[in-house]
């Protein structure tokens, strides 16, 4: 009953289905699934970065790159 | 120019909403992929517990995968229009661009670790299918 009650409580649990499934034993997917998971925080993080830094009125004008071509 | 300035000013509302959507979309799909149980041993038990709907999870894995990758490639584009305007992109310094904007060169790598995730889930999976029909 405890089993059967523990089970239910993590039926819907995201670690729990990454434990007990097949694909989590795998040490490569591992590897793949939590670098993933970091560089989609990061790109998301730099994407917010890059739109307002593009935003910029430099970036539509040629002075500030012309100026360090020879 | 101050039409220029206009144009840039309106556009950075609709590139940040267009990026929020997908982000937020993004999210809630790569959440929901993770709570879709496909290939434990436990969906093979005939147990009383075993109440939620497997059939509609392995349906479902398949459904949030396609609409990540659909929003990536929506990335891919938003990135080119975030810079197809601006003058290093028209003059192809990109070079110059690219280590301004050093986002540009980790796109790919993110688009070839999500194929390779999705695709070493997705072959455990078929895998499983061959374990399960031996039973």
């Amino acid at each position: 009953m405890i089993a059967k009650n523990q089970y239910k409580l993590n039926a819907f649990n995201v670690l729990t289905v990454l434990n007990f499934s097949e694909i989590g034993k795998n040490f490569i997917f591992q590897i793949f699934f939590w670098t993933k998971a970091v560089a989609l925080v990061l790109m998301y993080a730099y994407g917010i970065k890059s739109a307002i830094q593009v935003s910029h009125p430099t970036y539509y004008k040629p002075q500030k790159w012309l100026q360090n071509l020879d | 120019m101050q039409q220029e300035q206009k144009v840039t000013a309106s556009s950075l509302h609709g590139r940040m909403w267009a990026f929020l959507i997908i982000m937020s979309a993004d999210v809630i799909c790569s959440s929901l992929i993770m709570f879709c149980d496909m290939d434990s041993r436990q969906v093979l038990s005939k147990a009383s517990v075993n109440k939620h709907n497997i059939k509609l999870d392995k349906i479902l894995v398949f459904v949030f995968s396609g609409i990540c990758a659909a929003l990536y490639i929506a990335l891919v584009f938003w990135y080119f229009f975030l810079i197809w305007k601006t003058f290093p992109f028209k003059f192809g310094l990109l070079g110059t661009l690219m280590r301004k904007v050093p986002i540009l060169i980790a796109m790919p790598f993110f688009i070839v670790l999500f194929f390779a995730e999705k695709i070493l889930r997705i072959v455990s999976y078929l895998l499983f299918l061959t374990f399960a029909s031996t039973f």
